[in-house]
């Protein structure tokens, strides 16, 4: 049993770390009604990484990743522009266009580099239990700040997502400072354990708990709960199943919500204001 | 449940049963190392296999038994020249401080090292030459060189055992390849269409010659004029065969096939993949006689 603890230890840690960070930004994302917003600025920054690869940079160098974080910006910097034009079309739609158009550049710029599609493929599916000590400090570190910036401005953010912004000033800012935080995060956090479980880390809690409260503290507390039972019992059964420990975590975090549904979902719980 | 249980007891008890053995634990990325590591360190080894037979070599998914069975080994050998770099990976979980791990291209005079400056823009991954080595029997004598070499480090008290094992796999090989030579021949000098880069040294050691790739650069899916080049080819050369790994998808072969009246033949890139617990011979009679058949 102790192989199995040292082997998971570095990896459950990892999954805390992300569920921390990825449920706050899942409260804004769910409100915001900006559900792949992630899987957009992913799949920009690795286009990012792409990119300085094709130019002749070590695709793990710091290079790569300057290039992969000015790439997130510049998609926060996109998002937040179209904003505007949230009254002509959902801002969905942009998302997805961003989305196809950056995975098509990123496929025409390894078109000549042999094995590119390999290297592609690496940045975005991760291996969460490959994860070293280092890796989970670094992204706790960089969590943290991101954190902190958002905890001394929650007013200005949650008053963003949350309530009628018609008044606020400087929302473009504001937008954009929202973008590139979430940016920084999906950065690191995308080449940690991959796309599909940074979404599933970012919108299933979130999900849960708002069916459960409306209250903002007691949703990201519900939301963390969640994550972290859910990140458990998906590297147990990796373990147990022999199974990669990421499809793993999704299926538990997706297959949990229904059951949770079923006990809380028609219940008014929690303070929840029925209309 | 109760029969996962009852697995995870035979995995302790197997574990502890090999280390009462005091046997080597041994974990081999490819089904190819584990055949010479089995050949030579006959009943003084336990091994494990990474990849089954039949896997893409260039990606395979990581799984929690992968790195517990790296926890507790003692040696690890991979194919190296960057083929395998999730072994790497694997190695690097496992944070097994006494694992001994072995690259198995040690000896081995790799084909198609780029002559020119290797520019980044043709990625870094053959930067050291083609990694599928063990593909040529030429090489088997390098590839159990490097094999013995570490197994001998670890257990020097055997050192005469792995030797003996290593000199009859050997002239056995060489009897065995004199009796191949009929059907080696029905192939040499004949054109093939590969699928994938990974033939170069079989090609060296069937006399084939290779006289194109379905893919335009190794891992690139591709393009219609690539295609429409390739059907011109294939017509105007009269190529007989276009061979393909297991586990690529055939839809892009079979149109080539039927657009030019070539037939698509898979060739097994490891040891075991056509027939459970096939040799090293009967593995590369396979591939030559799958050739020589479409060749006819």
């Amino acid at each position: 049993m102790n192989a199995y603890i040292t082997l998971l230890f570095w990896p459950f840690l990892a999954c805390l770390v992300l569920v921390g960070v990825h449920v706050y930004f899942g409260l804004h994302v769910i409100k915001r009604g900006i559900i792949f917003v992630d899987l957009s600025l992913a799949q920009v920054a690795a286009l990012g990484s792409t990119l300085a690869f094709f130019l002749g940079f070590e695709l793990t160098g710091l290079t790569a990743y300057t290039f992969s974080l000015a790439f997130a910006l510049g998609g926060g910097a996109v998002f937040t522009y179209t904003r505007w034009l949230e009254n002509k079309v959902p801002q969905e739609a942009i998302i997805g266009i961003v989305y196809a158009v950056s995975t098509a550049m990123a496929i025409l710029a390894v078109s000549h580099i042999p094995e590119g599609a390999e290297h592609v493929k690496y940045l975005l599916v991760g291996s969460l239990l490959t994860t070293s000590s280092a890796v989970v400090f670094k992204t706790a570190a960089v969590y943290a700040a991101v954190g902190l910036f958002h905890y001394f401005l929650r007013h200005e953010f949650l008053t963003l997502s949350f309530d009628d912004n018609r008044k606020f000033t400087k929302k473009r800012l504001w937008d954009f400072l929202f973008y590139a935080t979430f940016g920084i995060v999906v950065t690191s956090s995308v080449k940690i354990c991959g796309v599909l479980v940074v979404f599933a880390f970012l919108v299933v809690p979130s999900v849960f708990a708002a069916i459960l409260t409306e209250k903002i503290s007691l949703r990201l507390g519900l939301g963390w709960l969640y994550g972290i039972v859910c990140s458990a019992l998906g590297l147990f059964a990796s373990v147990v199943l022999d199974v990669p420990p990421g499809a793993a975590i999704v299926c538990v975090f997706g297959l949990c919500l229904p059951l949770a549904v079923i006990i809380f979902g028609r219940r008014t719980v929690f303070g929840y204001r029925r209309t | 449940m109760s029969g996962k249980i009852f697995f995870l007891a035979m995995i302790v008890l197997l574990s502890f049963g090999s280390a009462l053995s005091g046997n080597i634990r041994a974990v081999c990325s490819t089904a190819d190392l584990a055949y010479f590591a089995r050949v030579i360190g006959g009943d003084k080894l336990d091994i494990e296999t990474i990849a089954t037979p039949v896997s893409d070599l260039h990606y395979v998914e990581i799984r929690p038994s992968f790195i517990l069975k790296l926890k507790k080994a003692d040696i690890a050998f991979k194919v190296g020249l960057e083929l395998d770099m999730w072994m790497d990976k694997l190695i690097d979980g496992s944070q097994n401080g006494r694992l001994k791990v072995v690259d198995c291209s040690k000896y081995i005079e790799p084909l198609e090292v780029p002559t020119f400056k290797a520019d980044a823009r043709y990625g870094d991954l053959h930067r050291f030459g083609n990694p599928h080595y063990w593909l040529t029997p030429a090489n088997v004598e390098p590839i159990t060189r490097a094999v013995i070499e570490a197994l001998t480090e670890l257990d020097p008290a055997n050192e005469s055992y792995y030797l003996n094992n290593r000199r009859v796999f050997l002239s056995e090989l060489e009897n065995g390849l004199d009796s191949l030579k009929p059907s080696v021949g029905e192939i040499t000098g004949k054109e093939v269409i590969f699928y994938h880069n990974s033939w170069p040294y079989f090609a060296s050691f069937g006399g084939i010659v290779s006289a194109g790739f379905i893919e335009p650069f190794p891992g690139i899916p591709p393009s219609p004029s690539h295609l429409a080049k390739l059907t011109q080819l294939i017509k105007s050369r009269k190529i007989k065969a276009i061979a393909m790994e297991p586990y690529f998808d055939r839809r892009i072969p079979d149109k080539l096939a039927a657009d030019t009246g070539a037939k698509v033949i898979v060739l097994y890139p490891s040891i075991g993949g056509r027939r459970d617990g096939e040799s090293y011979l009967e593995w590369l009679k396979g591939n030559v006689d799958a050739l020589a058949e479409a060749l006819k």
